[in-house]
């Protein structure tokens, strides 16, 4: 009797999970990589987003909201930052934002401080809000709860598949950074760098991240002929920028940008 | 006609033609050109009408997330009720354009700034976004500060709390509007707005 109880229970409970998932505009679950022997393996949230909506980039851009992952603390796991793969450009008007439709898979880097606890303790617990977008917003957010065991090939492939769009260190981009300025306009600054190098024709974008301090103007971001410009206000008009952080995209793929502008080049 | 009126008229349609580029927007420490807009009893307000007094303007959509928070934990009817007691002036602009499925008519949004307990100087429309655009307005909330003599002194967010998780957040408005009150100068007057994308007709 106590088993049947405890069964309806269960199946009550999935039940609420189960409608509260399917209501909402993008469904969540965990994923990883983990080989069952390795001590770093990747776990993955994955977006899975209804057509025609949206969530953001790591820099949402002129508006919205970056997603928020909260992994409960484990004493057998260290838990890294949140890798966003490279997003797309979306553009309404005058107002940029950066995001991802469809699916994504965010990746967090994990290691195992201690084997044997974790055959102990092996549940993550994930606290995860975003926000969603179309022509409206709608905040969601979802508690879930994984068990880490060896990866399904599925899994291992979709993980792959989002670990070669996360951006590369820039000096795998083929490009050099030739020289850059920093001018001032009134209140803003108007920043240009020059890039030389084999791919230099490839380079079609930048993705700023946000600077302390500084406003970027998103939809300022120019880039031609291997060349970036873009302006960006202080929070105290006087204010220099310097530093320009970043992705600079090649075709499809992103490559990671810190350049210190006040090194004189 | 006169020269002196030819060259005034020469003056306006040059300012006019500045601001309705598209390309100059208001900064902050510029003088706040006029503009005119319906309120939602369909009377015109102009910017001119509050000369020589300190002016809030508020950019909002009754259905961004980030708006129904800040007026259901009171952070929005906080500031507007405590300094249009103190004779600011406070402008609530909607710029959502009428074929965008959050535009909502003049009486709709009465009955739900009236639920919330929106205590404003008047609610005005710009469904064409020309005001929105001339301020940059970028998100709903997006907050400006027009000083007395009729400079834009704060453009950015209401507060430094976005995801609404923070127990002591910094209201930028209310902290502006304290020091502008006592006669200093503003210590942060530009930050980054956060919320929904202003909903113009593209």
């Amino acid at each position: 009797m106590k088993s049947l109880v405890l069964n309806f229970i269960l199946i009550i409970l999935l039940q609420t999970y189960m409608f509260s998932q399917s209501n909402k505009i993008v469904k969540v679950e965990i994923i990883s990589d983990w080989d069952g022997t390795s001590d770093e393996f990747n776990l993955g949230v994955k977006f899975s987003i209804s057509p025609g909506w949206y969530i953001y980039w790591r820099n949402p851009g002129d508006a919205g909201l970056a997603p928020e992952i909260k992994f409960e603390t484990l004493s057998n796991l260290k838990i890294g930052d949140i890798k966003f793969p490279l997003p797309e450009k979306i553009v309404h008007g005058d107002i940029v934002s950066y995001g991802y439709y469809r699916e994504v898979v965010l990746l967090i880097p994990v290691r195992i401080i201690s084997k044997e606890k974790l055959k102990n303790q092996n549940v993550v617990k994930a606290k995860i809000n975003w926000l969603v977008c179309s022509e409206s917003c709608v905040p969601e957010n979802a508690t879930i709860e994984y068990k880490i065991n060896k990866a399904s090939p599925n899994d291992i492939a979709l993980m792959e598949r989002y670990k070669k769009r996360i951006p590369k260190k820039f000096e795998l981009s083929g490009l050099e950074v030739k020289d850059f300025k920093v001018e001032k306009k009134g209140n803003s600054n108007l920043i240009k760098v020059r890039f030389a190098g084999r791919n230099v024709e490839r380079l079609v974008d930048f993705y700023p991240d946000i600077v302390d301090g500084f406003l970027i103007d998103y939809k300022s971001v120019k880039v031609k002929n291997g060349n970036i410009e873009l302006t960006a206000m202080g929070v105290n008009p006087a204010d220099v920028m310097n530093l320009l952080s970043g992705v600079i995209v090649l075709n499809n793929e992103g490559y990671e940008l810190k350049l210190n502008l006040t090194k004189i080049k | 006609m006169n020269a002196t009126q030819i060259f005034g008229i020469l003056i306006l349609a040059f300012a006019f033609s500045l601001f309705s580029s598209g390309d100059k927007k208001v900064e902050v420490g510029s003088v706040v050109p006029d503009f005119a807009l319906n309120d939602l009893n369909g009377k015109v307000v102009k910017l001119s009408d509050f000369k020589g007094k300190i002016v809030v303007l508020e950019w909002t959509n009754p259905n961004c997330p980030f708006v129904q928070r800040v007026y259901k934990e009171k952070i929005m009817p906080g500031v507007q009720s405590e300094f249009t007691q103190k004779g600011i002036v406070w402008l609530t602009i909607n710029s959502t354009n009428p074929k965008h499925r959050d535009y909502l008519e003049p009486k709709e949004l009465k009955r739900i700034y009236s639920e919330w307990g929106a205590v404003y100087t008047a609610y005005l429309l710009d469904p064409d976004g020309k005001v929105g655009k001339m301020f940059d307005a970028k998100t709903t909330p997006h907050m400006f500060i027009i000083d007395k003599d009729g400079k834009l002194v704060y453009n950015g967010a209401i507060d430094d709390d976005p995801r609404g998780e923070k127990k002591e957040k910094v209201n930028y408005v209310r902290n502006a509007l304290n020091e502008i009150l006592n006669g200093k100068p503003i210590s942060i007057s530009i930050t980054k707005p956060y919320g929904c994308s202003v909903k113009y007709a593209e």
